[in-house]
């Protein structure tokens, strides 16, 4: 056997041993405190959030709010909405973020 | 409320279905990162150890926020801005903790309401009782924090908090930040008629003494008597949760 043959078999085997990056899983990484209660997906995010103006708005007036002003724009998300979906995936102008309490 | 810029990347969050010492763990769908909420940052995949980067965002309610913000919009899900239905009511009303949880230690109580905050390495919390009205604190060198929160607020009500460099003091009844000459006006929790560097906004947290020792147990307590310091011996963190019933939707 040459010794390129052997060096190939080599490599070959080293590749077949190692753990490639892609194929760990981050629940790999875990820490112990992360109780899972849930399947993923359960408690469903939003996506594409919609909006009304606020003469339309049908809310209390003392229900609770998460208020945010990004690029001069004013949002409002009711916190017992942000409850049922634990976040919102939003964007103004050019500035995505993320509604979580 | 967070930037979704985080490594080089823009990502959608979900509830990743399970908690840390009770509170909420997001995954994302381009990198399934696992983040850690009361950590800001990543816990586990490739995007580990990346900071999220909080904005500015405000709880109160939606009269106030409609007087202020008159050309607001509201979040519209399936034709609803508002749910009388509150999964969180009974929790928030406990004196006990997320499925029996206790805190770290004993400096607070378990469900004490505080405002938290993590200022580089340090992170500090202050009980909301001691912010009404307004309060500073000595966080060594010329800096200090100040905080306030209205008479009667209630504990959803955003904390508004400063950092200053130079001292602020109460004079006449009016909290005054001395190098600037600004002043805090209690009714729109902002400073004015200031020159030069005015104290500056700081977002944190407004939870639980539970939530925020847990994930930061080395947490230094600051109140009118003094800093109180972690005990050199925290309390082992007790196992957290018993397993739910597979088709529960909720939490609770």
């Amino acid at each position: 056997m040459s010794t390129t043959l052997i060096r190939t078999a080599l490599g070959a085997l080293l590749l077949l041993a190692a753990t490639p990056a892609w194929a760990q899983q981050p629940e790999d990484e875990l820490p112990d405190t992360f109780k899972r209660l849930l399947r993923r997906g359960a408690i469903a995010a939003v996506f594409e959030p919609t909006y009304v103006s606020a003469s339309a708005a049908q809310i209390r007036p003392e229900a609770w709010v998460l208020g945010v002003v990004i690029e001069g724009q004013p949002r409002a998300y009711s916190l017992s909405l942000l409850n049922r979906h634990e976040v919102v995936n939003d964007t103004i102008g050019k500035t995505p973020f993320a509604a979580v309490w | 409320m967070y930037s979704r810029r985080v490594g080089g990347k823009v990502c959608s969050f979900e509830a990743s279905g399970g908690l840390i010492h009770g509170s909420l763990v997001m995954q994302d769908r381009e990198t399934n990162t696992y983040w850690e909420l009361m950590k800001s940052v990543g816990i586990a995949g490739p995007l580990r150890g990346k900071h999220l980067k909080k904005l500015p965002a405000v709880k109160t309610q939606w009269r106030d926020w409609l007087k202020s913000h008159p050309k607001t919009v509201i979040l519209s899900v399936n034709g609803r801005e508002d749910s009388l239905r509150d999964p969180y009511a009974n929790y928030v009303k406990s004196s006990k903790g997320f499925r029996g949880l206790e805190a770290a230690d004993d400096r607070l109580a378990t469900k004490a309401s505080l405002l938290a905050l993590t200022l580089g390495k340090r992170h500090v919390a202050v009980p909301h009782e001691h912010l009404v009205g307004g309060a500073v604190f000595s966080l060594g060198g010329s800096e200090s924090l100040f905080a306030h929160r209205p008479e009667g607020a209630s504990l959803f009500r955003s904390t508004r908090a400063f950092l200053s460099r130079g001292a602020i003091s109460r004079k006449r009844g009016t909290w005054v930040h001395l190098p600037s000459g600004a002043q805090f006006d209690p009714t729109r929790e902002v400073w004015v008629k200031g020159r030069g560097e005015l104290p500056r906004a700081v977002t944190g947290f407004d939870t639980f003494w539970v939530t925020w020792s847990l994930a930061h147990p080395e947490t230094l307590v600051l109140t009118p008597k003094g800093v109180l310091q972690a005990p050199k011996r925290a309390k082992p963190v007790p196992p957290t949760t018993r397993p739910a019933p597979s088709k529960e939707l909720r939490w609770f």
